[in-house]
C-alpha cells in the first residue's frame, strides 16, 4: 500500500517536473523567436537610418537557416536513369569523366558536373520525364516544366544554372541532378545578418530601397564532378536584380544560363 | 491492473523527462559548446565534416584566360581562383578523354588561339600525362610530350586541346570527347576582353607570340606577412605533428638554445625554426608512406607521389594557420624517388620565399624523406597595380620572352611584381 502511494506520489511529481520543463522550453523558445524578429527589425532600421528603405514583406519572405548541399556524381543513379528513358543501351567511357549510353531510341552523354546531353534519333518520342523526374520519395528535389524545357527546384525554390531546355534539330541538353543523396553544408548567415547584408550590397550598387527579394539555389559545378547547391537571395531594387551569396552576405554571379 | 498502469505512467514520465531535459540543455548552451560536448560524447561530427572536400589538381596555372565573343579576358590576382572554379570542369573533361595526338606548327597553334579558347600557361613544362593525372584523377595517361601553355579550342565543331612546349619549342593538338555545346557555352559567358596576345598586335616582337598581354591595368592584392610563432604555447599542434605523421605522445622534445624546437621519433627528425621553416628529416627506414603499392608504373606512382605530397603541404600549411594552395613547381629525378619543388599559390600568383622554394620534398622508396617548407600566415591589406606590360617590354632584350606575375617578400610584405623569363617556361624561373 505504502509502495501504491509513493508511486502516485512519484507520478505526480514527474508530471510537476515534466510541466516545469515544459514550459521552460516552451518560453525559451518563445524568447529566441521574439529576439530573432527584434534584431530583424533592428536591422531594418539601422538600414533606414543609412537611407535604404527596406519594404515590409522583405522580412516575412527571408526563409530561416537555408544550408547548402553537395551531390555527390553517382554514376550508378545516371546509368538507372538512362534504362529508364532508353530501355537497353550500350554504355561507352571515352574519359574525363563521361559516360555515353546509346540506346534504339536515341543516345545519353552525362559529363561531370550534372551536364546532360540527349538525341532523339528520327521518329522517337522520349518522355524526358523519366530521365529527369528525382527519385526516392524523400527526395527534395522536384521537376517543372518551363519554356519548353525543365526547370529543377529544391525545396521550393528555384535552382538556378539548372535545367534542361531543347537545342538544334533533336537535341536537348542542360545540367542536372542525378544523385539521390546530399551532404548538408554550412548554414546561411542569420535572417538579420542577410538584411544588413543586403544593403551593404545596395548601397555599393547605388540603390537605396529594397523592394523584394526571392529566394533561391546557385548550382555550382565543382571539379571533382560533383554538383553543389549555394542558397542565394535574389535582392528586387526595382531596377535590376542583385544576388547575394546567403552563406557569406557577398555579392554571387547568376549562372549562366 | 491499477499498479501496472502506474509503473508505465512512471516509465513513459521518466522518458519524457529526460528527453525534455536534454532539450532544455540544449537551449541553454551556445551552440559552439554544444558541438564541443557532442563531440567529445561522440554523437555529433562538428558542423560541415560532411561537406566533400574538394581535391586541387597538383599543378595550378600562372596564367589563365578564356576568348568569347567580347575579346580575350586574362584574369588576374582574385579573379584567377573564380575563373579556375569556372573552367576546371571543361578543362577536365577536355584532358581525361584525350585521344588521338598529333604535331602542328607554331602558326596553327596560333591561329587556333585567334578563335574561342580557355588557355592556361605554366612555369615549367608540365609533363602532358601528369597535367591529366592532376587534373582528373585518372590514371593510365602515358603520353610523352609536355606543355607549357595548353588552350581548349573548337576544331570542326568538336573540342580539342592545343598545347606547346617551350623547351623543345614543339607544338601539339590532341583530340578529345569533351561537350562541345558545353564548351561554347563557356566562351560566350567569358568576361569583357582586357587582353589580347603579342602576335596579335605589332610592337611586341620581344614577347613569346602565345604571350598574353593585358591591355588595362591589373591590381594584385599585397599582404602582410607574419611568421608563425613556433615557440608560443599550443603552436605546434598535434594536427601539425600529425601531419608530419609525428606521434605526439612518443616523440622527444628538444629545445635550442637559438629557439628552434625539435621532435624526435625513432628515426623521424622535425624542427621548428622560429623564422618559419620547418624541417623534417628521416634517417634509416621510415618517413611518411605515401601509399603507392599498387600503382606500377613509373609514371602513375610520380603522378600520385606529387599529387599526395601537395594535399600534405596543404594540410601542414593548415593545421599551421597558413592559407595559400600548394603547387608543383619541378620535380627532378634520383636513385630510387624524386625531389619535388613546391610553390604557395596566393591571390592568383606564386609566392617566392628569400631562399627559392616554399617546399622541397624528398621521395625515396614510396615514402617522404625529407620536407622544407618555409610558412607565413599572410593576410590581406590591400591592392598593387602591376606595371603596365607594355612599359615592361622596354626593359627586355632579344625575343621570346614570357612574364609572370610572382610575390616576393618585402619588409613584412608580400608585394605583387612582374617577372620576366628567357624562353618562356622552359625550367621554371630564372
Amino acid at each position: 500500500m505504502e509502495w501504491s502511494k509513493a508511486k502516485s506520489l512519484l507520478i505526480l511529481l514527474m508530471l510537476a517536473v515534466n510541466i516545469y520543463l515544459g514550459v521552460n522550453i516552451y518560453t525559451q523558445l518563445r524568447a529566441e523567436a521574439v529576439q530573432e524578429e527584434e534584431m530583424v527589425r533592428d536591422a531594418c532600421t539601422i538600414l533606414k537610418q543609412q537611407g535604404i528603405t527596406v519594404a515590409e514583406k522583405v522580412p516575412e519572405a527571408l526563409p530561416f537557416g537555408l544550408q547548402s548541399h553537395t551531390w555527390v556524381r553517382d554514376t550508378e543513379a545516371e546509368r538507372q536513369a538512362a534504362l529508364r528513358l532508353l530501355g537497353e543501351c550500350h554504355e561507352d567511357q571515352p574519359g574525363g569523366g563521361i559516360y555515353t549510353y546509346n540506346g534504339t531510341e536515341g543516345a545519353i552523354t552525362f559529363r561531370s558536373g550534372g551536364y546532360v546531353e540527349l538525341l532523339e534519333n528520327d521518329g522517337a518520342d522520349l518522355d524526358l520525364k523519366r530521365l529527369l523526374l528525382p527519385q526516392g520519395e524523400e527526395s527534395r528535389l522536384t521537376l517543372m516544366q518551363q519554356d519548353g524545357g525543365f526547370a529543377l527546384c529544391f525545396d521550393g525554390y528555384a535552382v538556378l544554372g539548372a535545367g534542361v531546355g531543347k537545342g538544334e534539330g533533336e537535341t536537348w541538353s542542360g545540367t542536372w541532378i542525378f544523385a539521390s543523396a546530399s551532404q548538408t553544408g554550412d548554414e546561411s548567415l542569420s535572417r538579420a545578418q542577410l538584411i544588413l547584408s543586403a544593403g551593404r550590397l545596395l548601397e555599393k550598387s547605388g540603390y537605396t530601397e529594397l523592394k523584394g527579394i526571392t529566394c533561391v539555389y546557385l548550382l555550382t559545378s565543382l571539379q571533382s564532378g560533383d554538383i553543389r547547391l549555394l542558397p542565394a537571395l535574389l535582392l528586387d531594387t526595382g531596377s535590376e536584380q542583385l544576388c547575394m551569396n546567403a552563406l557569406t552576405g557577398e555579392a554571387a554571379l547568376l549562372p549562366q544560363k | 491492473m491499477r499498479e501496472k498502469l502506474k509503473n508505465l505512467l512512471i516509465v513513459l514520465l521518466g522518458i519524457l523527462m529526460v528527453v525534455m531535459l536534454v532539450i532544455n540543455l540544449s537551449l541553454g548552451l551556445e551552440e559552439s559548446n554544444l558541438r564541443a560536448i557532442g563531440h567529445r560524447l561522440g554523437f555529433r561530427t562538428d558542423r560541415g565534416s560532411t561537406a566533400i572536400a574538394v581535391s586541387e589538381p597538383a599543378v595550378l596555372p600562372a596564367k589563365l584566360a578564356i576568348r568569347g565573343p567580347q575579346g580575350l579576358y586574362l584574369a588576374g590576382g582574385s579573379e584567377m581562383e573564380d575563373l579556375l572554379g569556372t573552367v576546371s570542369p571543361i578543362l577536365s573533361e577536355a584532358l581525361g578523354s584525350v585521344g588521338k595526338i598529333s604535331s602542328i606548327s607554331e602558326n596553327e597553334f596560333l591561329n587556333y588561339l585567334g578563335g574561342d579558347h580557355i588557355a592556361c600557361a605554366f612555369t615549367f613544362p608540365v609533363p602532358f600525362y601528369l597535367l591529366q593525372h592532376w587534373w582528373t584523377g585518372e590514371t593510365g595517361f602515358s603520353s610523352d610530350q609536355a606543355a607549357s601553355m595548353l588552350a581548349v579550342v573548337s576544331k570542326e565543331e568538336a573540342v580539342a586541346i592545343v598545347f606547346c612546349d617551350d623547351s623543345t619549342g614543339k607544338h601539339y593538338l590532341a583530340e578529345t570527347a569533351a561537350g562541345y555545346e558545353r564548351f561554347v557555352g563557356q566562351c560566350q559567358a567569358a568576361p569583357a576582353g582586357n587582353a589580347f596576345y603579342a602576335f596579335e598586335r605589332d610592337g611586341y616582337h620581344m614577347l613569346a607570340a602565345h604571350e598574353p598581354v593585358w591591355s588595362s591595368a591589373v591590381y594584385y592584392p599585397t599582404y602582410v606577412v607574419a611568421v608563425p610563432d613556433f615557440s608560443a604555447e599550443g603552436a605546434i599542434s598535434d594536427q601539425l605533428l600529425s601531419a608530419f605523421d609525428i606521434n605526439p605522445f612518443l616523440a622527444e622534445v628538444y629545445k635550442e638554445s637559438d629557439g628552434d624546437i625539435v621532435y624526435i621519433e625513432g628515426y623521424n627528425a622535425l624542427q621548428f625554426s622560429k623564422d618559419g621553416r620547418i624541417h623534417y628529416s628521416v634517417t634509416g627506414d621510415g618517413g611518411i608512406d605515401l601509399e603507392m603499392d599498387g600503382l606500377l608504373s613509373d609514371k602513375e606512382r610520380k603522378a600520385h607521389a606529387a599529387r599526395r605530397i601537395c594535399d600534405i603541404l596543404e594540410q601542414i600549411g593548415a593545421a599551421a594557420g597558413c592559407d595559400g594552395g600548394f603547387s608543383v613547381a619541378g620535380i627532378a629525378e634520383q636513385p630510387d624517388g624524386w625531389v619535388i619543388t613546391c610553390e604557395r599559390f596566393l591571390g592568383g600568383a606564386f609566392v617566392t620565399e628569400t631562399d627559392g622554394y616554399s617546399a622541397v620534398v624528398t621521395v625515396r622508396g614510396g615514402r617522404i624523406t625529407g620536407i622544407r617548407i618555409t610558412l607565413t600566415t599572410a593576410a590581406e591589406e590591400s591592392s598593387a597595380r602591376l606595371l603596365p606590360i607594355q612599359l615592361a617590354t622596354a626593359l627586355l632584350d632579344g625575343s621570346n620572352n614570357s612574364f609572370f606575375v610572382r610575390y616576393a617578400a618585402s619588409d613584412g610584405m608580400y608585394i605583387p611584381d612582374l617577372y620576366s623569363t628567357k624562353g618562356g617556361a622552359r625550367n621554371g624561373m630564372e
